[in-house]
């Protein structure tokens, strides 16, 4: 932890006025978007993000300084997604609103992002999580495995497995999509509140 | 054996890298320069990584900043041991977040004069609420006449059953709210819904001048309304439920005391799940009676809007109005009702409604120009979309008064919420082809002089209501 973050934490934990606008500031968007990545599409991973800040908020007294800000978000972000994955009762479909607009390709961009989405939602959670946290969120193994609540060893081991089924399926896309309608992503189960 | 035992852990230690910040060691750099397989492996791997460092770089929409002030003023008004503690905090971190004007567009300004009303609103407990609760009641037996006007927001039983049942293709008309008006007078009563003039007198109705045989009660919306001002069964027979006082709040000018009600969660029918009632009250602090009410469920993770009732008192009301048989559809509102609740439920005059579109025309083009601009960049013109739209919700905002402009924020938040839930992008664009045909039929409707043709485009609009 740097510093600043040091001393954000204090600030969040004591209470300190505008400390929790800078929390916000600061980790907002990034756990927004690791909320897309978990579940998939832009309403459903607001809902997640606010139920996280909302979370932090309450919880801020709990808050013991032993691990970083962010690894604690990240872990309510985690406990709040498999608490609405629980709550879930439909599944629907993501939709294609939010496929990458801002690449220099949009057309193979698109045709990209679909089939590593399509392959990550066929992953097992623990693999997704593990997966996400490392090599999109840039944790180190040691932190990915703080905020899942796992050994390390566990924690690689997973994430070994998860390359290596992401490598196989990203191979035969074909097959591994055969069953999604085009331009659709698909998971096994998505939030409808 | 000993080969493949030393590329597994090979691969496994190039695996658990983080992309771009760990180099890959030494010996298994030595190890890749011999190895196919490896070698191979990492080239794949890297794709991947490359695949996922890609992803765009998604921002959370300007609202949710907002959203989440909301969130936390009613987590803390929901638990008075924290709030104590919890108000002032939150107000300076409220301060703070209206700052980041990028992460403040259409939802948040108003969001945050709900934060502001809410803030102020639950941080003075003044008087005892169910003295209050009482004078109103008793205040409303003095009542000769009502006039009231209130828009039924929530999803009609037909809808949220399907919804339930999984039917995603559901017009947007049929989760508009409903508009509805209706005169009291000495046991009498009018309620014109949409299109539908309902009419009670003598324990008989009349619905567009004919008689209704099985009807013998008064028309369910009004005397729902009427019930929660008396108190009488507030929320249904049995159903505990707390009251507060939350303080004053000046609307349309007039200071008023705001009381809520909250059920306590009471069972379904029918096996439904148990719901939880919320009712708001903005009150005379002479008379004790609501000038308005709103009516609130707890359903799907968030209190949700189910009706919203202006409230007038002991004007003059003609007995004609309740003439069962001279009484015919009226066609007010509808056309409004279907383009937009603009008029409705927000209440704006012809000049606001004429800007109102006005603003929303003008936001059209400038979007159509900068999509069709082959100069500019994706990213240009996502720029460019965005401050856009900020310059539309700015506009809008200066035009309405703050009470509007809390409806229109409850609404604009509340109705894309149900369109994501509901439909698929291609079912949202058939839905906006129908829509605008249905205007077409609409106005001709409105438009024609000949009652056989408009039977046929009343029959044209509303026999087939889906897509």
């Amino acid at each position: 932890m740097t510093l600043d973050e040091k001393n954000l934490a204090r600030r969040f934990r004591d209470g300190e006025a505008g400390s929790f606008d800078t929390l916000y500031r600061e980790y907002g968007t990034r756990i927004f978007r690791f909320c897309l990545r978990l579940c998939g599409n832009d309403a459903c991973a607001e809902d997640l993000t606010q139920e996280v800040f909302l979370a932090a908020y309450v919880g801020a007294k709990r808050f013991e300084g032993r691990s970083s800000l962010a690894t604690w978000l990240y872990r309510i972000a985690l406990y709040q997604w498999r608490n609405m994955q629980k709550a879930c009762r439909l599944e629907t479909v993501p939709l294609d609103d939010t496929v990458a607009v801002l690449s220099s390709d949009p057309a193979q961009a698109g045709l990209e992002r679909i089939t590593l989405e399509n392959a990550l939602a066929a992953l097992p959670e623990p693999l997704r999580e593990a997966f996400l946290l490392v090599k999109s969120e840039g944790f180190l193994c040691r932190e990915a495995a703080e905020i899942l609540g796992i050994p390390e060893g566990t924690l690689k081991a997973r994430l070994y497995t998860a390359v290596l089924k992401l490598q196989s399926l990203l191979e035969a896309p074909e097959s591994a999509t055969a069953h999604q309608q085009p331009g659709r992503a698909t998971r096994p189960k998505e939030i409808l509140q | 054996m000993k080969r493949e035992r030393c590329c597994d852990q090979i691969r496994r230690q190039l695996s658990v890298r983080v992309p771009q910040t760990q180099p890959v060691e030494e010996a298994t750099r030595l190890h890749l320069e011999t190895c196919a397989g490896c070698s191979a492996f990492l080239n794949r791997l890297e794709r991947l990584e490359a695949q996922v460092i890609a992803w765009p770089n998604h921002t959370p929409s300007a609202s949710l900043a907002a959203r989440i002030s909301v969130a936390l003023v009613a987590e803390s008004a929901s638990c008075p041991a924290k709030r104590a503690g919890g108000i002032s905090r939150l107000q300076t971190s409220l301060k703070g977040l209206k700052e980041h004007r990028t992460m403040i567009k259409r939802v948040s300004w108003a969001g945050a004069a709900l934060v502001g009303v809410l803030i102020l609103t639950a941080g003075h407990q003044r008087g005892h609420a169910t003295s209050v609760l009482k004078r109103m009641g008793d205040a409303s037996q003095r009542i000769k006449t009502v006039h009231l006007i209130g828009w039924n927001c929530e999803l009609s039983p037909d809808v949220a059953e399907e919804v339930a049942n999984g039917n995603t293709g559901i017009s947007i008309t049929r989760v508009l709210p409903h508009r509805f008006e209706a005169w009291i007078k000495n046991g009498q009563w009018r309620e014109a819904q949409d299109q539908d003039v309902t009419v009670y007198t003598s324990g008989k109705t009349w619905q567009n001048g004919v008689p209704v045989p099985d009807a013998t009660q008064p028309p369910l919306l009004t005397s729902f309304a009427l019930r929660a001002i008396t108190g009488e069964n507030s929320f249904g027979p049995g159903v505990e439920f707390t009251s507060q006082i939350l303080g004053e709040e000046v609307l349309n000018g007039q200071t008023t005391t705001k009381l809520v009600l909250e059920s306590k969660k009471k069972p379904g029918v029918d096996g439904v799940d148990p719901v939880q009632e919320r009712r708001l009250f903005w009150l005379d602090p002479n008379s004790y009676l609501p000038i308005r009410m709103e009516q609130m469920r707890y359903n799907l993770d968030r209190w949700g809007l189910d009706a919203v009732v202006w409230f007038d008192y002991n004007q003059p009301v003609s007995n004609t109005l309740f003439d069962a048989a001279k009484v015919r559809m009226e066609p007010h509102g509808r056309v409004d009702y279907l383009h937009s609740p603009a008029q409705s439920l927000y209440r704006f005059t012809n000049d606001q409604y004429n800007q109102y579109t006005s603003i929303l025309s003008d936001n059209t083009r400038e979007q159509r120009q900068i999509n069709a601009d082959t100069s500019l960049t994706q990213v240009q013109k996502n720029d460019l979309l965005k401050k856009t739209a900020a310059d539309c919700n700015l506009r809008l905002r200066n035009m309405m008064t703050p009470d509007q402009q809390r409806l229109f924020a409850d609404w604009w938040y509340v109705q894309p919420k149900i369109m994501e839930k509901l439909w698929t992008p291609q079912q949202r664009k058939e839905d906006a082809k129908w829509h605008a045909e249905q205007m077409v039929l609409m106005k001709a409707w409105f438009a024609s002089q000949d009652e056989q043709t408009q039977n046929r485009l009343r029959g044209s609009i509303f026999g087939n209501p889906t897509p």
